[in-house]
């Protein structure tokens, strides 16, 4: 009797320690969002380019492919019971070469400093090895690929991105077909007026790099569509195009940053006496190009195009100043105005097309619009536009890291949920890496 | 054996408990029911509880002491990424102690040694909040000299000094993504001393009535000289992020105290008691770095408590000459705010279910013991400020053991 007390104490204890403190999933999910319906999201098929196999870093490769936008939709969806999802990946991190990354890079005058260099690895053929017979692949962002070339057999021509994952007489659509898909998240349409921009709104004989025109995109989306609907892949999502302008692969190096001392511009001066376009004085001025006609200086709201070597030319070629830059790494303000009028073109059409066809459309370019502004965050991170610490574009300039492919990702998942009722989770994006800093100690 | 206790002592491992980050573990009867101590004097421990009647105790002399063994847990988990998490088990040790002696029959002098805040905790690798904090700890001694003194054969009224020493250690994830996938952390360290007060009164309004009343002082932790250290960032971002000093500081509330007793007879105590705990001091944190880069800014980080009432409501009974037993229930709301919450403290409202019993091996001696059970309610939150949120629930398991010795 005389020890009962203790006995009891260690009895309640017992009896107490063993309640559940665990947290109340459903409870939880109810009281942020509501999902009662469902879409069939089985199976489904991305289709798009760069921007959704993966393409980060200026080139496509494996761990890059692992971290796309496809397959961070295809890593929600399996989660929620989705078919295995299928990637085409690259043989390896190094893929066909083209890679850039952060570095310590000498530049012509033997100054170290970390800039964007060239990723110099011996790549390996079997990056370019023929791989269909692994397909239907769900991820079907092709590097490169226009809309206006997704029921041609050689997608443009050559396009060693879509070489390797097709066999030989295929379409991009039949690829697409291949699946037997349920849904689909269509983002085609970037490089339509992409390529033309990447080489300065320049004219090259024989690349058909000139943008589609808005009667051929309008036709070549309602044909997809069409196809699709046929083939009973009715639900999905559509994007649209954002305007890369304020992306730093055209911000990196402003049109006003040649600087100049007193001596330099003198001697300049001297140089284009003739020219009344060009006038220099000691400390900023704005680069000098070449159109037909005279060279004339550069103006707000004109745009070099970076390469990671166009630095060297500038700091010891004198590109841009003495040596005029070429239309190919410019883009002038007419050029501008063009591109711009045509993404609204190509924006209008894919609006249209999301109601002809009951398909919602993600407004991929309001996105982008709040990334340059505002930048987005979640769990303690941000990322934005800024060149490299924005963690948003990789160092390219243009194309997403992982982390910015995850806050797309997310923007799709909310759309698929509202429309189809589905309750698929988002992702956390700092699980998702951002531009690599590198180590040298 | 005594290494051992010791350590435990020194080594604080992962509390989870009460509102904020205060510690209600102040001494093992009152814990077995429901942390009451207001209108009663139940040993030397009336030095934390309300010095006003600290004179009414018999014993001439008397040392009370305990040491509490809490087992927390925190859950989170994110209804939109599906993602969960906990913190990771442990154990911590607060402790008290209190010594008092009777100069006359009118005035009682004591020193309490106790750990009324703290709080530490360590969430799994890898969690979803690791950018805002992956460990902290938050430790605070107090040191209380304290008299009482009896103004009529009824009423005592008493008060003490509070000197408080407080460190604190915070951990988290710097956002950086390294070529070789280690994790960049930044942890801050700092401490600082403080002053303030206590005062109480008691009254024993009947034969069986009594009723108390204390204030406790607040104070504020600054910490001037405070170390940020930098780890494993990659050489090329180091320039961003110093290793430097920093200064912050963390307030600790005024406490206003209010308590009744009823004894239904001579062996039956009933206790109700409500606190109201000013939390509302603690709007933000503040990080103020010595050397700011265009990384690494001064940092305001809000928390706009809330003031809080916690309710109390305990029982003892006395079985026979050598066996007492106790329990209560009590009730703590959160002063956390849900659009503020930060998971350094995953707090939430919380119902405690209180047990204890007291054994008397002789005249002078007695053992306590005593088993707490804390539930945290479902909590969804969010911290507005760095767009983290999600849904939280903890609880905790305290025993306590505690002795008083009296002659």
């Amino acid at each position: 009797m005389t020890k009962a007390p203790f006995f009891i104490l260690l009895f309640i204890s017992a009896l107490l320690t063993g309640c559940s403190q665990k947290i109340d999933k459903e409870e939880a999910r109810n009281a942020t969002i509501i999902s009662t319906g469902s879409a069939n999201l089985k199976n489904t098929v991305c289709i798009g380019d760069g921007f959704m196999g993966g393409f980060t870093n200026h080139e496509l490769y494996r761990s890059g492919q692992r971290n796309s936008l496809a397959n961070i939709l295809g890593e929600i969806l399996t989660k929620k019971g989705s078919n295995t999802f299928n990637t085409p990946l690259m043989f390896d991190d190094i893929g066909l070469g083209q890679r850039w990354e952060l570095a310590l890079v000498e530049d012509c005058n033997q100054e170290t400093s970390l800039s964007i260099n060239f990723f110099n690895r011996d790549n390996n053929i079997l990056n370019d090895q023929n791989i269909s017979v692994s397909g239907p692949f769900n991820n079907l962002g092709i590097p490169k690929l226009k809309l206006r070339d997704a029921f041609t057999t050689d997608a443009g021509g050559e396009n060693p991105y879509y070489n390797r994952i097709s066999e030989s007489g295929s379409t991009y659509w039949n690829n697409i077909r291949a699946n037997n898909a349920t849904f689909f998240v269509s983002w085609l349409g970037m490089q339509d007026f992409l390529d033309w921009t990447l080489k300065g709104g320049t004219f090259f004989s024989g690349t058909g790099s000139f943008m589609t025109s808005e009667t051929d995109f309008n036709l070549n989306y309602r044909n997809l569509f069409d196809s699709l609907f046929a083939n009973g892949i009715d639900h999905g999502v559509l994007l649209n195009l954002f305007d890369p302008f304020d992306s730093p692969y055209f911000k990196t190096l402003p049109y006003d940053t040649l600087t100049l001392t007193q001596q330099q511009a003198t001697q300049l001066n001297l140089i284009y006496a003739l020219n009344p376009n060009v006038i220099f004085r000691e400390g900023r001025n704005a680069f000098v190009v070449q159109e037909p006609g005279l060279a004339r200086q550069m103006t707000e709201g004109e745009f070099i195009l970076f390469t990671p070597n166009i630095v060297d030319s500038i700091k010891c070629e004198n590109y841009g100043s003495l040596n005029p830059f070429s239309t190919v790494h410019t883009i002038t303000l007419s050029e501008k105005f063009n591109i711009k009028s045509r993404i609204r073109d190509y924006n209008n059409i894919i609006d249209e097309i999301g109601v002809d066809y009951g398909i919602p459309v993600l407004n991929v370019n309001e996105i982008f619009n709040q990334l340059y502004k505002d930048g987005f965050s979640q769990n303690g991170i941000t990322v934005n536009s800024q060149f490299i610490t924005g963690n948003f574009f990789s160092v390219d300039g243009l194309s997403l890291t992982p982390r910015g492919n995850a806050v797309i990702a997310n923007e799709i998942v909310k759309v698929v949920n509202l429309r189809y009722g589905t309750n698929l989770p988002i992702v956390n994006i700092s699980n998702y890496p951002g531009n690599i800093i590198p180590n040298l100690e | 054996m005594r290494n051992t206790l010791l350590f435990l002592l020194l080594t604080q491992g992962l509390t989870l408990l009460a509102g904020g980050f205060q510690v209600n573990l102040l001494s093992t009867k009152q814990i077995g029911m429901a942390h009451v101590g207001q209108g009663y004097a139940f040993d030397a421990s009336s030095i934390y509880f309300n010095p006003g009647h600290l004179v009414f105790l018999k014993e001439r002399t008397s040392f009370t002491g305990g040491i509490n063994f809490i087992k927390g847990k925190a859950y989170y988990y994110n209804p939109n990424t599906e993602e969960e998490y906990s913190t990771k088990d442990g154990i911590s040790t607060p402790f008290s102690f209190y010594a008092q002696t009777k100069v006359n029959k009118r005035l009682a002098v004591g020193l309490g040694i106790f750990t009324p805040y703290g709080s530490s905790l360590r969430w799994e690798d890898g969690w979803t909040g690791r950018y805002l904090i992956t460990e902290i700890s938050l430790r605070s001694f107090f040191f209380q000299p304290t008299f009482s003194y009896k103004l009529t054969e009824n009423i005592g009224v008493g008060g003490g000094l509070t000197f408080a020493t407080g460190d604190i250690y915070l951990e988290r994830e710097v956002p950086i993504t390294s070529e070789d996938g280690t994790t960049p952390k930044a942890t801050l360290t700092g401490k600082d001393n403080a002053f303030s007060f206590v005062i109480g009164g008691y009254w024993q309004a009947t034969e069986k009535l009594n009723i108390g009343i204390s204030y406790r002082h607040g104070m504020e932790f600054s910490v001037t000289d405070g170390y940020a250290d930098f780890s494993n960032i990659p050489s090329e971002a180091k320039e961003f992020l110093p290793d430097q000093n920093f200064k912050g500081s963390l307030p600790i509330p005024n406490a206003y105290n209010f308590g009744v007793a009823y004894k239904a007879n001579s062996k039956w105590l009933i206790m109700a008691e409500v606190n109201y705990t000013q939390w509302s001091v603690y709007k933000q944190l503040k990080i103020d770095f010595e050397e700011e880069t265009d990384v690494l800014k001064d940092e305001v980080q809000p928390k706009k408590y809330k003031n809080t009432f916690t309710f109390r409501l305990g029982t003892s009974y006395q079985l026979n000459e050598k066996f007492t037993i106790r329990g209560g229930i009590s009730r703590d709301n959160t002063p956390t705010n849900i659009n503020y919450y930060s998971p350094e403290t995953p707090d939430s409202d919380r119902w405690g279910f209180h047990f204890g019993t007291t054994m008397k091996l002789n005249q002078s001696l007695e053992l306590d013991l005593a088993f707490m059970q804390v539930n945290g309610e479902q909590i969804n939150t969010q911290y507005k400020p760095a767009d983290f949120g999600g849904t939280f629930k903890g609880g905790a398991s305290i025993l306590s053991i505690g002795g008083n010795f009296k002659f």
